[in-house]
Formats: structure tokens, sequence, C-alpha cells
């Protein structure tokens, strides 16, 4: 175990864990919240928007930006080195990226509302409009889902390689 | 890619994603349904515990339970990686896999067959109260191991690659 190896494995782990967590969404509770009544889907995803930004998340979503760049730095001249710059852009622009400038904006969108205010039938549309099947919130987040699971398999390659 | 590489990288991607699917639940759904009086925690916690049983799911969270001893049984002859394989497998079957069909499944349930018509508000929030807390905490393990699962399986690949790359590093200098 050098320096190269650690910064490979937390790497690795972190991007891991961000793909696991997109993929929670979307095999459950997405599909739980649209079990749910309107009113109830739009306070839990708003609930759920201010939660998630705490130091533990933000390591695992952050962290790859820093540790796969340094990771393909230390590979530098080395077989892994091009398959390491492509995670690292995997998760910094398809994860990263486009939370940022597609779901973010979105999911502040919702914040606007006060679910405690809304009518059952406008609740319903509003929740459809924000995450129902094929919104662009949906799209986004397969998206992010996606490249952060290629981003970790590609890191799980160049370990095995 | 042959066979031991692809069982390998198999049952690290499942575990990376159930690792993350626990731990999603760690730091944003708990806390965010700890606000939630009780008659809505329990109406959200029983929309998960249905949504979640799906093929997709299940594939993958049972997948590692089975992809993981192949996996070890094919580095049977490589002893340094065989040892941390042994300790990964073990600590999904029993961590992951063992916790959750004996501790979470159990109160998910438990409170699957909870009615919140027939029940008083004292009998809602005894129900949450008797779950809520064991649960979270059998989640904390279980997030923990597959963590733990996936670092050693990361690290399980590394131990080729140190050979690997000091010997390309010795050629390049």
């Amino acid at each position: 175990m050098n320096f190269d190896h650690i910064v490979l494995v937390i790497g690795g782990t972190l991007t891991g864990l961000s793909a696991g967590l997109f993929y929670a969404f979307s095999v459950a509770i997405i599909p739980a919240l649209r079990g749910l009544k309107g009113i109830g889907h739009i306070a839990m995803m708003q609930e759920i928007n201010v939660k998630i930004v705490n130091p533990v998340f933000l390591l695992s979503y952050f962290g790859p930006c820093l540790l796969l760049p340094l990771a393909a730095i230390l590979y530098w001249g080395q077989p892994q080195w091009g398959w390491l710059v492509i995670a690292a852009v995997l998760h910094i622009i398809g994860v990263v990226g486009v939370t940022h400038t597609r779901n973010i904006p979105l999911n502040d969108q919702l914040a606007t509302y006060d679910a405690s205010r809304l009518s059952e039938v406008d609740a319903d549309q509003i929740r459809k409009k924000f995450q129902g099947p094929g919104t662009p919130w949906m799209r986004w987040h397969t998206f992010r889902t996606l490249a952060a699971i290629v981003a970790t398999t590609i890191v799980f390659i160049v370990c095995l390689s | 890619m042959n066979i031991k590489k692809t069982t390998l990288t198999l049952a690290t991607i499942m575990t990376g994603l159930n690792a993350g699917l626990f731990f999603a639940f760690h730091i944003a759904i708990i806390p965010a349904f700890k606000t939630l009086s009780d008659h809505t925690y329990i109406t959200s916690m029983q929309a998960i515990n249905s949504a979640i049983l799906n093929p997709v799911f299940l594939s993958n969270f049972i997948g590692p339970a089975i992809v993981w001893p192949i996996a070890t049984y094919l580095h049977r002859g490589e002893p340094t990686r065989f040892k941390l394989l042994l300790a990964a497998s073990l600590l999904f079957i029993i961590g992951t896999f063992g916790v959750t069909s004996a501790a979470n499944v159990p109160l998910n349930d438990m409170l699957a067959q909870f009615s919140l018509q027939s029940s008083t508000p004292q009998q809602i929030t005894a129900m949450r109260t008797a779950f809520e807390g064991p649960w979270n905490n059998w989640n904390v393990i279980r997030t923990t191991a597959s963590i733990f699962c996936l670092l050693l399986s990361i690290l399980a690949c590394i131990s080729s690659l140190s050979a690997h790359s000091s010997a390309s590093r010795q050629k390049s200098a």
C-alpha cells in the first residue's frame, strides 16, 4: 500500500457510494414517493433535499472530484492514466455537473411551494411535473446514476488491470 | 476479462450499489423521516418497504451473496487476494445480507401488518417507537459492513496492482 493506492481505494469507494445513493432513489425512494399523496410526496422530497446537505454526503459527493483527478495524475504515463481521466470526467461532469446544473435548480423550484397550503389537485400536478416518469428531473437523475456506476466500474477495472 | 475478473467486478459493483443505497437511508432518508408525524412516518416507511421489493433491487441485493463466494473460490490460488475476498464475502453475507434478513426484514414485516386505520394515536406512537430505533441501528450496521466490503474488494484488486505498478515503474526508471 502506497499513497497512489490509498487515493485509488478511497476515491473508488466514495464514487461507489455516490452511485449507490442515486440508485436508492431510482429503485426505492422515488417509487415509494409516487405511491404517496401529492402533498406527502412534495413535503418529503423537500425535506430530503434539505437533510441530504450534510458533511458525510458532501464527502462522498465532492471527494471523488479531488481524488479521481489526483489518481489520474499519480498514474501519469502508465496504462491506467487514460481510464482514470475518463472516470474523473464522468464523476465531475456526469454526476456533480449534472446535479448542479439540472437537478438542483429543479429542487430549488420545488422548495418554493408550501406543501401544506396546496390543494390535492395542485399538489398532484406539481409532483407529476417534477418527478413523474420522463420528466427532466428523472432523465437527468438516470443520467447521473449511470455516470456514477460507469465511473465506479472503470476505477475498479483499473485496479484489476 | 476472464471469469475471475468478471465475477469480482460484478460482486464489487453490486456491493457498491447496496452500500450506497443503505448509506442514502442513513444520511438522507432517516434524517428527513425523523421530522415526520408518527402517522406519516409509518405510511412512508410502509411505502418504501413495499416499493423496494422489485426485481432490480432484489437481484442486486441477493446477487453479491451468491457471486462473492464464487469470486472468492476462484481466487483460492492467490493467498493475499483470497484472504481479502473471504473477508469481503463474510462481511456481505453476515453483515449486510444476514443483518437485513434477520433484523430489518422482520421489523418491516411487523410494520406492514400494522393497520393505521384501526389503531389509536397511542398505538401508532408505540409502533413507531418499536420500529424506528432498532431499524435505524441495524441500518448503520449493514451500511458499515457493505462499505467495508467495498473497501476490501478494491484493496484486493490493488494487491495485484502493487506488483504490477512497481514492476512497470522499475522498467520506466
